[in-house]
């Protein structure tokens, strides 16, 4: 398959310089998948330069030199192809970029290659609703003004997709308001800043009524790809949750759309207060604050923590936690 | 690890011993195996940190096989004696740097003037070159900006022409117009071969590099600051002509190239099979702007010279310039009056009785540090530090620049006693060693006379530097007498050696604007 007259011409311009840093790639390794790189070219980044041309005449010269330098990257790194990884940069590249063509061809780097790279951060979350994220950015990414916008926009749908650790960013986010109400599902007409101070007020009330009363179950043993090298302890500080598992220490982040973990100091997780033991009552209940969480691990051994707005448990028979609100918003 | 041309590490470069906080930067999530703009993705990039990647990128991509010769240590080295001869080689303990890039580098930062010296084909101009790049040039642009000495250059080659239509039809010499060389308003100016220059194109030359400005036919050229490589085959400055004095004084670091090692032929055959040119690939995040380079001097410039390592740079320096035996007036025993009257210097020498010849590192050289001389360390030993990131200049730091600074200036006496020593053997052609073993034995002799704790003078000028303001008579009448006891003390059963002369000086200083003062208290 044959690139387009354009990415032709401009390829052969750079032909030396492209050229030298395929060969020095080469070099260092030996490995790197050069089939792979004329396929990016020929697809998605060709079609994406058709785009751009059309947004803007004279914008194919930067964009082909910021794209080229992305697809050695993305090629490097593993991140194109059929894989689920290439599947979900070809998302980005082919579903979402043509519609923000005016935008990257501003700024290729800022706008497509941001978003590759937050796509990349996100999908090593397992935690995170990648095609939630996807979708929200399909449908709202082209709303935004500048790449500095479209950064926000990504935030925002991140949360809103499980990345609870975003939570603060996403309601600082520099914004048009009407945007922001649209990407955490609120409805049309809403105030971003009286939804900006319930949100700070209620830790898991979302606008569309989504948070779920069994709240959120996470945390998958190393050997399935998960963090935990055995079932965790379960620890309180800070009015945060803290689990610890093989020697390693992640704060538990959770709110109305999702909850995720990161890692902590070894510090910091000493310091933090042990949970208590957990009753189940009626044989498979949790009692939360205004009502009965259904709980499907044995009686015995399970660890019970309570923060001001959440309350989470751990078992011994498991290397998940349940996260979930002491009452519902 | 993965490398190309255009890749710059994603991990700092000189990480610190910094204590993260564990709040989530949101900035990392638009970070990745992707450049992005610095500016977008985490602010305000740090200088010292893109100046970090530009050395790391020249050393890792554009510099086939780079000497780590700048070694520090966060532990004892690993040292090894090698062969029958017992060379010492040393596995340094922290990062360190090859000074073939790191010196032109902090030329550049500190916009000073760079000599590359070494035999022909060492990479000395494709450097120079890639210096014009970071300073935002096309490698074309600094290409034809670059002044290439030939025995034939004039003048007008170097500094531009007047129009000859004016020349014909002017009445005045203010009606001729010149049309100046484009290299005179670049920030990164590059001189080839700088001693096959003749001598009255190089004194236009002196002009421009000391004064900033370009004369020609009356009429002046301002030039923008700029940082100044110059390249000679000739490390002694040799060449198709001299190079005059003042112009090679200019000079603020003179770095030499070093061989190359044949281990990296691969390397060299790549570049060769591909076409590849390292200036063709400098990737955009290294190149600095006009504003970059402002912030940047001004940083440096900010940074600290903590009290105990200005002693010992003052300390240092004092060793130098006494001569005893060429003046009767204290103040005029110095090579430099030896030097200007123009006696025989082996002679003069030899009239030199009293001192240690071979402990007195004044013996070692024939001059003394210039004004000149000193600025630069100081300048170069912020630099170094800035680009370290350590916060304040550190012994280390001017350990490790005072070399190339005062290599070509603090010339040494290869009759000197101490050269003939056969463990000193080397020392006379490996002057960077020589210097730096100089400074080492300052320090040496400092903590031997524990100045840090015991520095009476130190103590009286610290003394005087609270001002004279509102001190009575009586006071100013005390501190005299106690001047005056130092300096019996001092002169009691010593040889007067260089610090010595210069404490001597010093206390001479304060008795005299003590004795000024209590002139004026008493005229009251």
């Amino acid at each position: 398959m044959q690139v387009s007259p354009a990415l032709a011409q401009l390829l052969a311009d750079r032909r030396k310089a492209f050229n030298g840093k395929v060969a020095s790639l080469r070099s260092r390794n030996p490995g790197f998948d050069t089939a792979a790189l004329s396929a990016f070219l020929i697809d998605p980044l060709d079609p994406l330069l058709a785009r751009v041309l059309e947004a803007r005449s004279d914008g194919g010269a930067a964009f082909v030199d910021a794209g080229f330098d992305m697809a050695l990257a993305l090629v490097e790194h593993g991140w194109t192809g059929d894989g689920p990884r290439g599947m979900i940069i070809g998302h980005l590249w082919r579903e979402l970029a043509p519609a923000m063509a005016p935008m990257i061809a501003a700024n290729p780097r800022d706008t497509i290659g941001a978003l590759s790279n937050s796509a990349i951060k996100l999908a090593g979350i397992p935690e995170v609703r990648l095609a939630d994220w996807i979708a929200c950015l399909r449908q709202l990414g082209a709303s935004a003004a500048s790449p500095q916008e479209l950064r926000s926009v990504a935030i925002i749908a991140a949360w809103r997709s499980g990345a609870a650790h975003l939570r603060a960013a996403a309601l600082a986010a520099a914004i048009n308001p009407e945007l922001a109400c649209a990407l955490v599902g609120a409805a049309a007409g809403a105030d971003w800043s009286a939804l900006t101070e319930r949100f700070a007020a209620q830790r898991w009330w979302t606008p569309d009524g989504s948070t779920p009363a069994d709240g959120h179950r996470l945390g998958r043993f190393i050997g399935f790809g998960g963090d935990l090298a055995e079932p965790p302890q379960l620890s309180v500080i800070d009015d945060s949750f803290i689990l610890s598992s093989g020697g390693k220490h992640f704060m538990l982040e959770a709110d109305g759309f999702g909850a995720v973990l990161r890692q902590a100091g070894a510090d910091y997780a000493a310091a933090a207060k042990p949970a208590a033991p957990a009753r189940l009552i009626a044989g498979n209940q949790l009692r939360a604050d205004d009502r009965m969480v259904p709980c499907d691990w044995p009686a015995n051994g399970l660890m019970l923590a309570v923060t001001s707005d959440s309350m989470a448990v751990v078992s011994s028979h498991s290397h998940a936690v349940m996260v979930f609100p002491r009452a519902m918003p | 690890m993965l490398k190309i041309f255009s890749a710059l590490s994603r991990s700092p470069t000189n990480p610190q011993a910094v204590r993260r906080p564990s709040v989530y930067d949101v900035a990392e999530l638009f970070e990745g195996p992707i450049s992005v703009s610095a500016d977008q993705a985490e602010g305000q990039a740090s200088l010292d940190e893109k100046l970090r990647q530009a050395y790391f990128w020249i050393v890792n991509h554009a510099i086939i096989s780079p000497h780590y010769d700048i070694e520090y240590n966060a532990a004892p080295p690993a040292a090894f004696a090698i062969g029958d001869s017992g060379t010492r080689l040393t596995l340094p303990s922290a990062q360190s740097y090859s000074s073939y890039v790191l010196l032109p580098l902090l030329t550049f930062a500190t916009r000073s003037k760079c000599l590359f010296v070494g035999g022909p084909g060492r990479g000395k101009t494709a450097s120079a070159i890639l210096m014009g790049i970071l300073a935002g040039y096309a490698p074309r642009e600094v290409r034809r900006a670059m002044q290439h000495g030939h025995p034939q250059m004039t003048i007008a080659d170097l500094l531009g022409n007047p129009l000859p239509a004016d020349l014909v039809g002017a009445q005045s010499m203010e009606e001729i117009r010149i049309a100046w060389r484009p290299w005179l308003s670049m920030r990164v100016k590059v001189i080839d071969e700088y001693n096959r220059i003749p001598t009255r194109t190089q004194s236009a030359l002196l002009t421009v590099m000391g004064d900033n400005y370009a004369e020609v036919l009356g009429h002046l050229y301002e030039c923008p600051d700029a940082a100044w490589y110059l390249t000679a085959n000739d490390d002694a400055g040799g060449g198709t002509y001299q190079v005059i004095e003042a112009l090679r004084d200019r000079i603020d670091v003179i770095v030499q190239a070093l061989s190359f090692n044949p281990r990296f032929l691969g390397e060299l055959l790549l570049r060769i099979e591909e076409n590849v040119k390292p200036e063709d690939m400098v990737p955009p995040e290294i190149v600095f702007t006009p504003e970059d380079l402002d912030r940047m001097t001004a940083e440096i410039r900010a940074i600290p010279v903590p009290e105990p390592v200005r002693r010992r740079i003052e300390f240092f320096a004092s060793q130098f310039e006494l001569f005893e035996g060429v003046g009767e007036q204290f103040e005029y025993m110095t090579k430099d009056t030896a030097r200007l009257s123009r006696i025989d210097w082996s002679q003069a020498v030899a009239a030199d009785q009293g001192r240690d010849r071979l402990k007195d590192l004044g013996c070692q050289t024939l001059n003394g540090l210039s004004v000149r001389n000193l600025m630069t360390l100081l300048k170069f030993a912020k630099a170094l530090s800035w680009f370290r990131g350590t916060g304040e200049v550190d012994l280390e730091d001017v350990r490790q620049v005072l070399p190339f600074v005062l290599n070509d200036k603090l010339h040494p006496d290869l009759d000197a006693p101490y050269f003939a020593l056969p463990q000193n053997a080397a020392y006379r052609a490996d002057r960077l060693s020589w210097l730096r073993e100089l400074f080492d034995t300052s320090n040496a002799e400092y903590d031997r006379l524990d100045l840090d704790r015991d520095d009476p003078v130190g103590a009286l000028s610290e003394e005087f530097e609270q001002g004279l303001h509102g001190l009575k008579a009586g006071v100013v009448r005390s501190r005299l007498t106690r001047i005056e006891r130092l300096v019996t003390e001092l002169g009691k059963g010593r040889k007067l050696y260089g610090p010595l002369y210069d404490d001597l000086l010093k206390l001479k200083y304060l008795h005299q604007r003590y004795t000024n003062y209590l002139l004026w208290l008493q005229s009251r």
